[in-house]
């Protein structure tokens, strides 16, 4: 089929930004499965000694794991409870004031990370019950909430509000209307929203490796310590368990609310 | 003291005033239609009778209970939407039988209630489906069984049939006034659509701007509009300019600018005076043609015509100031040029003072 | 009123959170160091050709980031839109899975490849292109490209939205009227889809000033941009104030640059806005 729209220019720029943005992840997968001592490419023999090594190793990457997923899953179930809130507030509300509120509720998107990881370190610092996290945790619950209470509102936008006074006319008082009708529509939107959030959390870097300590480490912070003094292919493993991860958090996503919708 | 009584009804959005000094009665088991423009007032009417707003001035009583402060969930009062605002994610039999497990009825019960609502609606069969399932009519049918089904003390309709292609809308209009009738729920339907508010309501309100301009029969309104602005909603097309030239028991003679003579002995018309200025209107189905001259006839011109199935409507030219609408019932008269004699009889003639 | 209550109950915990959280320790931060010493350290950063250099080259880093992913990521995000292969789906999913990838990870995918013993070395070696490996890590080249392939999806994206709300008969009407595909392009579908490239530029171009791991990573102490500089002044020269003050340079750099483009695009969209009802 000839497509005289598409043309040879953009199919061939297409290869090439693809090529770019896959190359590094499709060479990770494939290094962690190297037989040999070191980074090999193309690899001397296939091995899973590497993800043994995961386990085996001086450096305790399931503890990292498990405080890594510890903070992205308090930070996304209360984000989810005061964000989906706030979304109701503007959403189903009119009234004056109402843009401002949202750019409040989003105003963590528009300061770099840094300076927020920053500021924490220094709030914090004095303060005797602020474990690291504690400190973490409130860190990732403000740069996540954002997102949160964004993929809400664009749920809530197209939400037929009638439906809910058609309850309402039917006998239902507005605790059954929340729960009967407006949480079971809304509620895949908010699922997918809030895998994605985790993720954000799972994956944060900035204010982890600011607010961290030797006590309490999270994964990613793991991984940035380990490279600065051994280059094997460990964390190739590390990373390839986690894209696979990803990816099926990717597919149910897609099963929940579609791909298109995470487009925004 | 009726079954539904408004009284002194006002709602205002800061400085605009949505509707003011409303005041409707309805008998019990009575269909009343609130007929209007957009934006003239009648959904925030019977947003305030269903409790989704409050009014600032006024009450809503049913069987003398003022409903105020009454949450629209405890108001027994069933509406159906515009955009039917069916539950996409239940079944029809669940989107119906909703209200009946709220009461926490008895499922035998239950599903005795919606399978007979099914039945009334003539939806057997569709009870599993989901309404993205179902095409239009089949998702209004549900939105009315939906209301119905928790027998309701006051049903409202909010532009029940205006999604609906033409021929489904007559059919739906039969369907409606036959459940309504059967039930004997006391109903108020909202339309712009005057032969839809004819056909169906007891009773027709006309609204405009927030206000109440005629409350009749639909008969009465029909034949009757108790102003200029009404007769055009109503569907009479002619209005015309003249001045009355003659007044003699009960018949009104009135002299338009190009000097064509038309006579009303229309009883309601409006008292008016000789050399007074008024203008008159008829419905464009009343009006006569000939294609020779005859008695009491007015000679004009055809300047269009369009065929609309069995009706056939005139333009005329000539005989006023203002083009003359004239609808025919097989028409076969003059083509577009031709001349024409056009009739206005006497009694179907309205006069209205300036 | 009732309606006012429940917008403040809905939005109370949120409020208090981000109150507490984020705005009064951004805020006290700022004011307390103000206090104490004045601008002694933003004077000091405004004043020293060694720091301005820093906030020159971050700057700069992020231009190229920018027009490199907009050259690849345009034509990419064109053939997307409006390709009606079924391999459209599956750049769709190319696209969005990279954000669910960590940063860490996208960087270390680089540090294979680009490091003194890399796969790019080891290749080129084998070739007999170069002698000794190249350096290409903690340089700009380095950070320039991680960061390209960490805001590329984003900038696709961002086009591809705005190309697929193009009407092609827009474009075939053009064509109707005697444009050559060329001219189509420049003269309908580029302006058209203006709204998305200046959105995707600001959001890459924002990204590339503030990202940390990418050039953490990618350039370590060698090639510093300005959230590198903040990382150095606290934990190898421990100058916590003068840290203060880059970061909160960096915060008033991002507000300015957003406020401005935002009113930029707003302008483009009110104007494509209008020519579509003229």
């Amino acid at each position: 089929m000839r497509d005289d729209r598409v043309n040879w220019f953009s199919k061939l720029v297409t290869v090439l930004a693809y090529t770019f943005i896959l190359a590094p992840m499709i060479i990770i997968v494939i290094i962690s499965f190297n037989s040999g001592e070191a980074i090999e490419f193309p690899p001397s023999g296939f091995s899973l000694r590497w993800y043994e090594y995961i386990v085996t190793g001086p450096t305790n990457f399931l503890k990292g794991l498990g405080n890594s997923l510890k903070v992205a899953a308090v930070a996304t179930i209360f984000d989810i409870f005061i964000g989906v809130f706030a979304s109701l507030s503007v959403t189903k509300y009119n009234f004056k004031g109402r843009g401002l509120l949202v750019s409040f509720f989003t105003s963590p998107m528009f300061i770099p990370s840094i300076s927020f990881a920053f500021v924490l370190l220094r709030t914090t610092a004095s303060i005797k019950m602020m474990t690291p996290f504690i400190k973490i945790l409130i860190g990732h619950l403000v740069i996540i909430l954002p997102y949160i209470i964004r993929n809400t509102m664009s749920i809530l936008v197209n939400y037929n509000w009638t439906i809910e006074d058609a309850a309402a006319s039917l006998g239902a008082n507005p605790a059954q209307v929340f729960f009967k009708i407006t949480l079971p529509l809304i509620k895949p939107g908010i699922i997918s929203g809030a895998m994605l959030s985790f993720l954000y959390s799972f994956d944060e870097a900035v204010i982890s490796s600011f607010l961290t300590s030797a006590k309490f480490l999270t994964l990613p912070v793991q991984i940035i310590n380990y490279l600065e003094f051994t280059f094997d292919p460990t964390v190739a493993a590390i990373s390839t368990i986690l894209m696979a991860a990803s990816l099926i958090i990717m597919i149910l996503i897609n099963k929940f609310v579609g791909l298109d919708s995470m487009i925004n | 003291m009726g079954y539904l009584s408004i009284k002194g009804l006002t709602k205002r959005y800061g400085d605009f005033t949505a509707v003011e000094n409303i005041n409707i009665d309805l008998e019990k088991g009575e269909m009343i239609a609130l007929l209007g423009g957009s934006g003239c007032g009648k959904t925030t009417i019977l947003r305030m009778i269903a409790g989704f707003i409050e009014p600032n001035e006024g009450t809503v009583e049913i069987n003398g209970q003022v409903m105020n402060k009454i949450p629209a969930y405890k108001r027994n009062v069933g509406i159906f939407f515009q955009n039917y605002a069916l539950f996409p994610h239940m079944t029809v039999y669940d989107n119906i039988a909703f209200s009946l497990k709220l009461k926490k009825m008895d499922k035998d019960v239950i599903r005795e209630k919606v399978e007979s609502i099914l039945s009334l609606v003539k939806l057997e069969g569709l009870s599993e489906r989901y309404p993205r399932e179902l095409s239009g009519g089949q998702q209004q049918r549900v939105a009315l069984a939906r209301a119905l089904v928790m027998e309701p003390n006051v049903l409202l309709l909010d532009e029940p049939l205006s999604n609906l292609d033409a021929k489904l809308r007559v059919e739906m209009q039969v369907e409606i006034k036959r459940i309504q009738r059967t039930l004997g729920i006391t109903t108020i339907i909202v339309t712009h659509d005057h032969e839809e508010a004819v056909s169906l309501a007891d009773r027709i309100i006309i609204m405009n701007a927030g206000h109440i301009l005629q409350v009749g029969s639909p008969k009465y309104v029909f034949n009757h509009p108790k102003t200029p602005f009404i007769a055009d909603f109503m569907g009479f097309a002619n209005l015309i300019n003249g001045t009355v030239r003659e007044v003699s028991d009960g018949k009104t003679s009135v002299r338009t600018s190009k000097g064509a003579i038309v006579n009303s002995t229309d009883t309601e018309s409006d008292k008016a005076a000789v050399n007074e200025d008024v203008i008159f209107t008829i419905r464009p189905e009343n009006i006569l043609v000939s294609d020779k001259p005859e008695e009491g006839y007015l000679k004009g011109k055809v300047l269009s015509l369009t065929y609309k199935g069995n009706n056939t409507r005139i333009v005329v030219e000539g005989i006023f100031e203002e083009p003359l609408t004239v609808s025919s019932y097989d028409y076969e008269g003059p083509a577009a040029g031709e001349e024409i004699y056009v009739a206005l009889p006497e009694s179907k003639v309205i006069i209205y003072k300036k | 009123m009732k309606e006012k209550r429940n917008v403040m109950l809905l939005a109370l915990p949120c409020t208090l959170t981000l109150l507490i959280a984020f705005i009064i320790p951004m805020v006290y931060t700022f004011i307390k160091a103000l206090i104490s010493d004045n601008l002694t350290y933003y004077t000091k950063f405004f004043t020293d050709p060694f720091y301005m250099k820093i906030f020159g080259n971050t700057v700069i880093l992020s231009v190229k980031t920018t027009l490199l992913t907009l050259v690849l990521g345009y034509p990419s995000a064109y053939f997307i839109a409006r390709t009606k292969s079924k391999i459209k789906n599956i750049l769709i999913i190319a696209t969005i899975f990279p954000f669910l990838v960590s940063a860490v990870i996208r960087a270390y995918g680089w540090m294979v490849i680009l490091g003194d013993s890399g796969i790019l070395n080891q290749f080129l070696l084998k070739l007999g292109v170069i002698d000794s490996p190249t350096k290409i890590m903690y340089t700009e080249t380095a950070v320039m490209i991680g960061m390209a392939q960490l805001v590329l999806p984003y900038m696709i994206l961002s086009i591809t939205g705005v190309i697929q709300n193009i009407d092609p008969n827009v474009e075939n009407a053009a064509r109707s009227l005697g444009a050559n595909p060329v001219e189509t392009f420049l003269k309908v579908t580029f302006p058209l889809s203006a709204p998305g490239v200046i959105s995707g530029c600001i959001l890459v171009f924002t990204m590339g000033m503030t990202s940390y791991i990418t050039p953490q990573l990618l350039g370590g102490a060698q090639y510093l941009t300005m959230s590198t500089l903040i990382y150095s002044q606290i934990k190898t020269t421990y100058n916590l104030e003068f840290a203060n003050a880059i970061c909160y340079i960096l915060v008033f750099a991002i507000l300015i640059f957003q406020i401005v483009a935002n009113n930029l695009s707003n302008n483009v969209n009110k104007r494509l806005g209008s020519g579509k009802n003229a």
